[in-house]
């Protein structure tokens, strides 16, 4: 189930909230947990019971490293670790080193028929969150199964973040009480994201879209700017809305999850562009893999060389295919080229900062974008080689206005009005006209993807 | 204490205002009755499904489902008219791939020649040198291309013509070859007169459009005078691309036709005495009166030629409004549309050697159907 959708927003919402704050709070945790598996079963029943299987090797995982000492609790949380990521490897993985090491060997090997489970890589990193933090003796090994049970499979979460770490959550799942001001924040806070989905991400991705079915080749280069920006805008504002939906969801819970997403658009570096850009996953790597590998504490050669695993991981996490790998290695370079002499030149620079970062942003969307190497160039030679056409007259009137809305609204500049107006009659009109409008959207059901599926 | 209370009640105002609105559209799901047929856009709509265990287990009870909130959500055709309001607010001219064009025409896009283009060529071709007898192919050109000059600047669109002259060449090329122009006498029409040759909110083209096709494909001697036939006409007709554009801010179209005697008219669903199903002008696709809507197979007896001649005609939806004509030219006419007769073709054309046959299409159902295979299979 995605939360842009009717049903969700008309069956599951009113049915679950219902018998959520129904229930004495000691039992919400089963209300949670059950509903949560409703949420995920509906698209995907099969995988299901790799969820169930996730959490119970993690449960008796954490028991173990928490009951031992010594080498069993390391042998333990080997073990969950090698489950989590093999579980990982090789639902999104599989087929990816079969197709590599056939064109490496001319081995003959047929594709595993495997379909990724929706929201694997997210829930891995959760759960791997869990068990590291045990073995640190960060948090306590959790005694319930049905606790651990609902960190893991929490809804608002599950499919697309943010990557919330157990220790941030461990209290609010013991005990929590939630207020009534609480989930009007909490549904402003959904509605927001919500419009950030259906009203602008869809239609600013549509343009995406029709720059496909004409086929790269062809678009003048007017247009192929326009796409860029039409992407870029989507990207953000499909990922962000979410975000919003799910920080919402959870504070309507009781929850208060992690903040993903602050104005990344409004970065003047790429340095500071992932202190911006999915918060949450930059936050995971640095815990769990680059600090643990040294950081920055073991010399310069060894900064740079943990920078780059770290980089070509983040790539491969977005996707098992090349182009990931390669959108992730153009940030290492990036952000190597930065840490080496750039920063203080764009610090000194205001206007010119604002225009490399997001130049630079818009470019690394392409490598994401396009998975076919030969199309990226293509694109590319039409982004700068000078076409003309009258495609983007087309374009640019039919899209014009909903990607200025964009832009103005990847900026702070209404931000300062929400928090002042949000809680007063105009923010609620505002609000309420938002949510109208994405139930029309919804209503007419076309263009609504969810573009998480490789993640 | 009273402005104590109000500020509360502002305070939680919009959890009332969108639990309320949650709450109530979902108990509306509920109590309201379901619509299992859309007039509007001409299809079913899906009922809420029932649980069944083996629908849990495939998944086919929560595809159902999801189409269910949509099809039957509360106030679902104002919402989509709202939907289509905020679009053109955008000053978007597009909505659910429809165009608006100048002068209220609507248009569909098209991105070019598409792979199933070659591969409909390549069967008709393969058709013609395997048929033994002479093969008549007409391809209609679509609004877009006759009505160039109401197409938005830019909006993408194929260069039917081009691609029409190319695969007409090749036709023409084949000893049984012969290709019918139809772009020509369609373009010196639309400069010429005020005729209008396309409905501005239907995919179709008229019947004054199809009646030059026809003179075209028997010849200007061979035609039927058009003046003296008896002509009727129904206002008020929305199309399928209206259909799909939405939007309330659309004019009508008139739909025309002719008065054609018959003798015979026999469909997969049974007998009729008439081409037309006047029944039809009741319900919204109006246009499926010609032929009485589109089968697998018909066959047209008439006697106001009595030429003796046969004819079959492979088909899509265009020809619907155009065969009522051929009457005046063949005694028989054998209608098929590949789309739903999956039988041998071969074995129909060997039943009635001494039959003409015709290959009547339209450019965009040539780009893009995949049933063309079926003329050779």
């Amino acid at each position: 189930m995605i939360f842009s959708s009717l049903l969700f927003l008309f069956w599951f919402l009113p049915i679950f909230f219902t018998l959520y704050y129904v229930c004495p709070a000691k039992y919400r945790n089963i209300v949670l947990f059950a509903g949560s598996i409703v949420f995920y079963g509906w698209g995907e029943p099969k995988f299901l019971i790799l969820l169930l299987l996730s959490i119970i090797v993690n449960y008796a995982a954490g028991r173990l490293i928490g009951h031992f000492t010594g080498p069993a609790r390391k042998i333990s949380l080997i073990f969950a670790l090698v489950f989590d990521f093999g579980m990982l490897l090789f639902f999104k993985y599989i087929n990816f080193f079969i197709g590599n090491l056939n064109h490496l060997t001319g081995l003959h090997l047929t594709d595993v028929a495997v379909t990724l489970p929706l929201g694997i890589s997210f829930y891995t990193f959760q759960i791997a969150s869990y068990v590291i933090d045990v073995y640190r003796g960060k948090v306590r090994a959790e005694r319930s199964i049905l606790t651990l049970g609902t960190y893991l499979c929490m809804f608002p979460q599950l499919i697309a973040g943010p990557i919330v770490v157990y220790a941030d959550v461990a209290e609010k799942l013991h005990e929590r009480r939630v207020t009534l001001s609480e989930i009007t924040d909490g549904v402003s806070i959904f509605i927001l994201g919500l419009g950030s989905k259906v009203l602008i991400a869809n239609n600013v991705g549509a343009l995406w879209t029709e720059a496909g079915k004409i086929g790269y080749e062809n678009l003048s280069t007017p247009l192929a700017w326009l796409a860029m920006l039409s992407f870029s805008l989507q990207i953000y504002f499909d990922f962000n809305g979410y975000s919003l939906m799910a920080i919402g969801l959870g504070k309507m819970l009781g929850f208060t999850f992690p903040k993903n997403f602050n104005h990344p658009y409004m970065a003047r570096s790429i340095t500071d562009f992932w202190r911006r850009w999915h918060m949450t996953l930059s936050g995971w790597f640095r815990e769990y893999v680059y600090i643990p590998l040294g950081g920055n504490r073991k010399g310069t050669a060894r900064t740079y060389v943990n920078l780059l695993i770290v980089w070509a991981l983040t790539g491969f996490w977005h996707g098992a295919d090349w182009n990931f790998i390669l959108w992730g290695l153009f940030f290492f370079v990036v952000l190597a080229v930065e840490k080496l002499f750039l920063t203080d030149f764009l610090e000194k620079h205001p206007v010119f900062s604002h225009v490399y970062a997001k130049l630079l942003i818009a470019f690394s969307w392409m490598l994401f974008a396009i998975t076919d190497f030969s199309q990226i160039g293509v694109f590319f030679t039409r982004l700068f080689g000078l076409k003309g056409g009258t495609d983007w007259l087309y374009y640019g009137r039919n899209y014009g206005v909903i990607l200025l809305i964009g832009c103005i609204l990847s900026t702070p500049v209404l931000s300062g009005l929400f928090e002042r107006y949000g809680k007063r009659i105009p923010g609620i009109a505002v609000c309420m006209l938002i949510f109208l409008a994405s139930v029309a959207y919804l209503a007419d059901a076309g263009y609504n993807p969810f573009l998480y599926f490789r993640f | 204490m009273a402005s104590d209370e109000k500020r509360n009640t502002t305070e939680y105002l919009l959890l009332i205002l969108f639990g309320g609105c949650v709450m109530l559209t979902f108990l509306l799901y509920l109590i309201l009755p379901q619509n299992d047929f859309s007039q509007k856009e001409n299809r079913y709509l899906q009922t809420r499904p029932a649980i069944t265990l083996s629908g849990l287990k495939d998944g086919s009870f929560m595809d159902k489902f999801d189409t269910y909130t949509t099809e039957q959500l509360p106030f679902r055709e104002c919402l989509v008219d709202v939907k289509a309001m905020l679009n053109a607010l955008t000053l978007n001219r597009e909505n659910n791939d429809i165009v608006l064009g100048a002068d209220g025409y609507l248009f569909e896009k098209c991105y070019g020649k598409s792979t199933q283009l070659s591969k409909n060529e390549t069967a008709i071709l393969t058709f013609i040198e395997n048929a033994g007898r002479p093969v008549t192919v007409a391809i209609a050109p679509t609004a877009s291309e006759i009505l160039k000059d109401k197409v938005p600047a830019g909006c993408p669109q194929a260069d039917q013509s081009a691609e029409l002259k190319d695969l007409y060449d090749r036709i023409d090329a084949l000893p049984n070859g012969n290709s019918v122009d139809l772009a020509a006498v369609l373009a010196a029409e639309n400069a010429g007169s005020g005729v209008q040759l396309y409905y501005r909110t239907d995919h179709h083209w008229t019947t004054d459009a199809a009646y030059l096709a026809y003179g075209e494909i028997v010849g200007a001697e061979n035609a039927v005078d058009q003046a003296s036939l008896t002509r009727h006409s129904v206002d008020d007709f929305y199309g399928t691309m209206a259909a799909k554009y939405k939007g309330t801010d659309l004019s009508s179209d008139t739909l025309v036709w002719y008065d054609v005697p018959i003798e015979t008219f026999r469909r997969s669903d049974g007998d009729f005495d008439t081409l037309y199903d006047l029944d039809k002008l009741e319900i919204y696709d109006k246009y499926a009166m010609f032929l009485r809507g589109n089968d697998e197979i018909c066959t047209i007896g008439a006697e106001n030629a009595k030429t003796g001649r046969h004819l079959i005609v492979c088909k899509d939806s265009y020809a619907n409004c155009l065969i009522p004509f051929l009457t005046y030219n063949y005694d028989r006419i054998t209608v098929v549309d590949l789309r739903y007769y999956a039988e041998s073709l071969a074995g129909l054309l060997a039943e009635d050697p001494d039959a003409d046959i015709l290959l009547l299409y339209n450019f965009s159902f040539l780009n893009e159907d995949n049933h063309f295979y079926r003329l050779t299979s």
